[in-house]
């Protein structure tokens, strides 16, 4: 561009900008005439310029640089914002922003002015949420309810990024009750009736119009002085909810956004919606407050009942007390009706229901009836309302049946568009509105997950469902979406118990879902067999029961069964779309268990369907996977393309999530075949899609994955950062598996990394988790990794019982790829423990294992390292250099395992010989661990270059490696290596004639040597004594020497 | 570290228009500023709202909150910093993006050191170059934004350093704001084009 061309784009945009809003386009292309290239230009500011975006805020502005920048305040003394308020003071700083009074030039009166935080204010969706939550507090107009006018931003035009949005509203001046209480501790009877009075009528009032306040507490009420008395207004009307920022549902409840939750009854904090009981709660809370000066709970404690407001103000009269108790109930429904009726308990009238005739006030007898009248009509309307938005049109029902059908026939896209229409048809149906969160969620699309679930809480409690167990599966909904799973399948359990029977069946799906989320999958089976017991035709439970066969129990035949059957009925039933899935699950197990000519056909197969009814999203993805089953059959070029082909379809249609799903298996399947660089790049391409698109669970499973392999491939510290912020998502989300993973892949990198302090802690915690969950996985993966740390801490003889659980475990679920590890474990700690021959048959085995299917593709590169540090261990220096050349050639062996491995080579070549050689291969090893960043290898290997040098006679380059390698292996508690190098130190100053140093050296071995022994068990340590290397270290100790000779 | 007469010296001459005063002062200032982010960025923990415009401020009532400078001087300060910062922040996110570690022995994860709303660093990125080459046709505009957006300065304060009116830093500022949008929302494969 030229900045002539950017002047004249500049130019057209302003005007653009400036044209109503519909006419703009058609004015830009006019004005820029056969300028194609510059039209598109301007068109898409345009667009831009009314969307917000990352620069609407300034990159740093967080409190500190603003508090600083702009001392202190964000509107300061005496500036006229937005051209119509003047602002005259600083009032104070709340939850959501600064207060200031102000003078609305324009009406020439004062108003209080309200800033939002950045964090709402930036927000588009929480911006329109905001607004909606004005618009219907503005509906309440009563005396005791403050008011509030208007929205606005300043800069009034939004031209600056530092753009602060504010309320305005009605300036009260006064203190608030907060304010009040803590000045005077507690209130008498008499002084705390008016002000509870007043804002039993506010509520009152919010409430027939449809608004719950969600967060009444002290300092949300203003005590104004006027003539007649003291006036109590309450504030911030339904502003709570729009507090919680896209993706904090949960955030809101813990307070860390809100602040109190002092004043929230039991339901609302487990997650609850929202309802005329809840505020009815508050307000006995604010009363007690009130009365006794201290709150009915201490923090965080809500058993049983609060203690007797009598107890801590004596002279309270019964009533108080007995009004109060009853507010407080746990159970919603025995508390007051409403705010009210509170105050007509202590004033001694009976609470009734209906709506009673206002006390005639001092404005005469005619206003009165007047008001009674509006009432009473007002009231018709709305109770008229209210019903027609609680029973569910026909067409609105129907489409909700089908789309709550298909979130359980794990066909997403389809529930997704039928619950839709269901909302279209009936914007007020609140379980559509929460199945239509699932659904969203279940797309990883979070924002709108959460977006919907408030808009479901929202119309719940507005207006309550004419079904009772529809709240129940609302909260149970709300309970998955927060990660909740616990909750929610009590939720579940309870409704079973509650519906009619015919819908059963469908309700312990959702509850076989809720332990599938919560980890329980022998439970969750059994949820769904009882589903296919109750209704045979619940196309859903077998296919359900099928996944879970087969992915996580590894029963494939039991699995086909249950495929072939849910694959029948959803023929029967004419659903082509719950059979495509039928397919694409059944190639998914296939494509996992390798059977690639099976996992071809369903997928092909499922493509077929996918087409024939232009389901979109599932023809991608059965050709994404399709992509990996080629690339697995061994034709990669072709597999990019189908890969690449597919993704950038993918992302047009809008399904960027299918896509990010897609790179990441098959950033697997090449990871799986030993294919590095392709595997990184699939994950890392998934990874930055996801990432582009804020799809947080994709985002999280590729990272997880991509940490995965990249803590097998020896880079720990890459590894670290990619599974820190998955493990964070995985654990705020509640995903029990991936928690458990993730931090399985954390440990191991601590580890790796020589933290193993870290890492013990984590595998232990992880250990715990598993065996509390009955999880044989995960304890699996727990217990190799305690013991891989206390193998690397030398403490071998407990390493070897750790490693023998893995292994007995990984039989017993049938893990091949375990299994064969697991062996090979054994049979490396068994070696180093003298116990050869027990390892030679360990090495066999593993060799037997390793040429069957679905063993792990290290194990050939392994089972040959193990083999030649055994040889070398027995001093058979040719066959240990043979056998080691072997692995330094193999592509299946891991750079970890070659650098080890190069010094094993290198230190046989040496011992046979060829010292030079030997020596060479070794410093190579050397620099390629410390090029890894593993600790442990590259202390092993200096220890083999130390002896090295100190064989071919080079004191000063032997003692330099040794000393260096002394520091950490002290520090690291590794006993076992600590007296062998001083050994080795030993040697080289004996070599070197210098008795004195050799002497300080053998002393150190013998008195490492005798630590070591103190730390193992006696049969233990002698068969280590015996071996053939070992007993060379033992040489150079005064006192083994005298027993040799 | 630079002296406090120095800087004083400089920023009154940025005030009276002379151009060569901004290269002088960020030769003075630039060593403080690195020196500074370096050290925080390594020893604070992830987590901590440490912030680059903080640790401007930081560096500004080190070096010369005590000499009488207005608030004009201290905008061309800020602003001044702003391109030191963008400079560093940017350095810092190239390696980062090349897998190299930075910032010596130490992991140092600058995303973690920046609030919710911070950009990424790829978006970053992506700001950077397109900022460089809107400056080849709109100087005053990609300044703008380096100075608002990477440097906190506020309408009045960039104006003052602009040596325009308010009324077009908003004229400016929402033309350049609605490009590089559209710079940033393109797909991050592809290449920007233009």
């Amino acid at each position: 561009m030229t900045p002539e061309r950017w002047q004249r784009v500049n130019e057209i945009f302003h005007s653009a900008c400036a044209q109503p809003p519909a006419q703009a386009a058609d004015f830009v292309r006019a004005e820029c005439g056969q300028d194609a290239g510059m039209c598109s230009e301007v068109l898409r500011m345009v667009e831009e310029h009314a969307r917000s975006g990352m620069l609407d805020h300034p990159a740093w502005d967080g409190p500190t640089a603003t508090a600083t920048a702009r001392e202190q305040s964000v509107f300061p003394q005496g500036e006229v914002v937005s051209g119509r308020y003047r602002i005259l003071r600083f009032l104070g700083r709340g939850g959501m922003g600064e207060v200031h009074e102000a003078e609305d030039l324009e009406l020439k009166e004062h108003v209080a002015l309200k800033t939002l935080l950045p964090a709402i204010a930036s927000d588009s969706r929480m911006l329109a949420r905001f607004k909606q939550e004005i618009q219907l507090s503005r509906k309440v107009s009563h005396p005791n309810v403050c008011r509030v006018f208007d929205l606005a931003r300043h800069p009034a035009d939004g031209s600056s990024p530092a753009t602060t949005v504010f309320l305005t509203m009605e300036f009260l001046p006064g203190e608030t009750l907060s304010g009040r209480l803590h000045r005077e501790g507690r209130l008498s009877a008499e002084a705390a009736l008016p002000i509870l009075s007043q804002t039993a009528e506010a509520l009152d009032a919010a409430h027939r119009a449809g608004v719950i306040h969600r967060d009444f507490k002290p300092s949300n009420v203003m005590l104004v002085p006027s003539a007649e008395g003291t006036r109590a207004v309450v504030t911030d009307f339904g502003l709570a909810r729009s507090f919680a920022p896209s993706g904090e549902i949960t955030a809101t409840l813990t307070g860390t956004v809100m602040g109190t939750l002092d004043y929230m009854p039991a339901e609302l904090l487990a997650g609850g919606a929202a309802t005329v009981a809840s505020d009815v709660y508050a307000f006995g809370t604010v009363a007690y407050k009130m009365v006794t000066g201290k709150l009915p709970f201490a923090a965080g404690a809500r058993k049983g009942p609060p203690p007797s407001p009598k107890t801590l103000a004596p002279d309270l009269d019964e009533k108080w007390e007995q009004a109060i108790l009853r507010a407080l109930d746990p159970d919603p429904e025995r508390r007051f009706a409403r705010p009210g009726h509170f105050i007509k308990a202590i004033e001694g009238e009976a609470p009734s229901e209906t709506v009673t005739v206002p006390k005639v006030t001092r404005r005469g007898l005619a206003a009165s009836v007047a008001v009674v009248v509006l009432l009473v009509v007002g009231g018709i309307g709305w109770w008229e309302w209210q019903r027609s938005r609680n029973q569910p049109s026909p067409e609105g029902l129907r489409w909700y049946q089908t789309g709550a059908a298909a979130l359980r026939d794990a066909t997403y896209y389809r529930a997704k568009n039928a619950l839709e229409r269901s909302i279209s048809t009936d914007p007020g149906f609140a379980l559509a509105h929460a199945r239509l969160a699932e659904a969203w969620n279940e797309i990883d699309d979070s924002e709108r997950a959460q977006e919907e679930m408030l808009r479901a809480l929202a119309e719940q409690s507005s207006h309550p469902p004419a079904r009772k167990a529809d709240a129940l599966y609302v909260e149970a909904i709300h309970r998955t979406l927060v990660g909740d799973y616990p909750g929610a399948i009590t939720d579940y359990t309870e409704l079973a118990g509650k519906v009619e029977e015919g819908e059963v069946s469908q309700v312990r799906v959702d509850l076989g879902r809720a332990r599938e989320m919560n980890n329980e999958i022998d439970k969750a089976l059994e949820e769904y067999r009882q589903a296919a017991r109750q209704d045979p035709q619940n196309a859903a439970a077998h296919l359900r029961a099928a996944i879970l066969l087969g992915l996580r129990q590894r029963k494939y035949d039991a699995a086909i069964a249950e495929f072939d059957l849910a694959d029948s009925l959803y023929r029967d039933m004419g659903n082509t779309e719950g059979q495509a899935e039928v397919l694409l699950q059944r190639g998914t197990l296939a494509s996992n268990l390798r059977k690639l000519p099976e996992a071809r056909a369903a997928f092909e197969k499922a493509v077929q369907l996918a087409r024939a009814i232009s389901s979109e999203h599932q023809e991608i993805a059965a050709t994404l996977q399709l992509g990996v089953v080629t690339y697995l059959e061994g034709n990669a070029a072709s597999a990019e393309q189908i890969a690449s082909e597919t993704v950038k379809k993918a992302r047009r249609s809008g399904l960027a999530n299918l896509a990010a799903r897609g790179l990441t298996d098959l950033g697997l399947a090449r990871a799986g075949r030993g294919d590095s660089a392709g595997g990184e790049s699939s994950f890392r391409e998934a990874i930055e899609l996801a990432s582009h698109f804020r799809l947080h669970r994709n985002e999280a499973r590729a990272r997880l994955q991509l940490s995965s392999f990249l803590q097998l491939q020896g880079n720990a510290q890459a590894a670290l950062k990619e599974v820190e912020p998955a493990l964070a998502y995985y654990r705020q989300a509640g995903f029990r598996l991936e928690t458990s993973q993730a931090l399985t892949i954390l440990a191991r990198s601590h580890r790796d990394l020589g933290e193993y302090g870290e890492a013990r802690a984590e595998f232990e915690q992880l250990l715990a988790l598993g065996t509390a969950a009955n999880d044989t996985l995960q304890m699996m993966a727990a217990e190799q990794g305690v013991a891989s740390v206390l193998f690397q801490l030398d403490r071998w003889p407990e390493a070897l019982g750790h490693y023998e659980h893995h292994y007995k475990l990984a039989k017993q679920v049938g893990d091949r790829g375990s299994t064969g590890l697991g062996v090979l474990n054994r049979a490396k700690v068994l070696w180093r423990l003298g116990r050869y021959p027990d390892a030679e048959k360990l090495l066999a085995e593993a060799q037997t294992l390793s040429a069957q299917p679905g063993s792990d593709f290290r194990l050939p590169s392994l089972i040959a390292a193990y083999a030649a540090q055994m040889a070398l261990s027995r001093n058979l220096f040719p066959e240990a250099a043979a056998l080691a050349q072997k692995v330094l050639h193999m592509e299946s062996a891991t750079k970890q395992n070659q650098a080890v491995t190069g010094c094993i080579a290198g230190l046989a070549k040496a011992r046979a010989g060829s010292v030079r050689d030997g020596k060479r291969l070794c410093e190579e090893g050397v620099t390629i661990a410390s090029r890894l960043g593993d600790p442990a290898a590259l202390l092993d290997n200096r220890l083999v270059l130390a002896e090295i040098l100190a064989n071919g006679g080079e004191l000063n380059a032997a003692e330099e490696q040794a000393r260096q390698a002394l520091d950490s292996l002290q520090k690291a508690g590794r006993k076992e290596s600590v007296w062998r190098c001083w050994s080795i130190l030993a040697r080289a100053y004996r070599r070197d004639g210098d008795p004195v140093h050799e002497k300080e050296a053998a002393g150190h071995a013998a008195a490492g040597l005798a630590e070591l022994r103190s730390l193992w068990l006696a049969a233990d340590f002698d068969q280590y004594r015996q071996r053939p290397d070992i007993r060379g270290y033992l040489k150079e100790l005064p006192v083994e020497r005298t027993n040799l000779k | 570290m630079a002296s406090t007469g120095e800087i004083t010296v400089l920023l009154a001459a940025l005030k009276d228009g002379d151009a060569r005063a901004e290269t002088c002062l960020i030769g003075l200032v630039y060593e403080d500023l690195h020196a500074m982010a370096r050290r925080c960025m390594s020893r604070e923990r992830p987590g901590h709202t440490l912030q680059p415009t903080a640790l401007v401020n930081e560096a500004y009532l080190r070096l010369i909150a005590d000499s009488a400078i207005d608030w004009k001087g201290r905008a061309h300060f800020f602003a001044t910093a702003a391109t030191v910062m963008r400079q560093f922040l940017v350095d810092y996110a190239r390696q980062r993006a090349a897998g190299k570690r930075v910032g010596g022995r130490q992991r140092v994860d600058l995303d973690a050191f920046m609030v919710a709303a911070s950009p990424r660093v790829e978006q970053l990125l992506i700001l950077d170059q397109a900022l460089t080459r809107m400056a080849e046709w709109g100087p005053r505009q990609a300044r703008l934004v380096e100075m608002m957006y990477l440097g906190g300065l506020t309408e009045a304060e960039a104006a003052e350093v602009l040596r325009v009116s308010v009324r077009t830093v908003r004229r400016d500022w929402s033309a350049a704001r609605a490009w590089l949008q559209s710079q940033l929302s393109k797909p991050p494969l592809s290449k920007p084009t233009l």
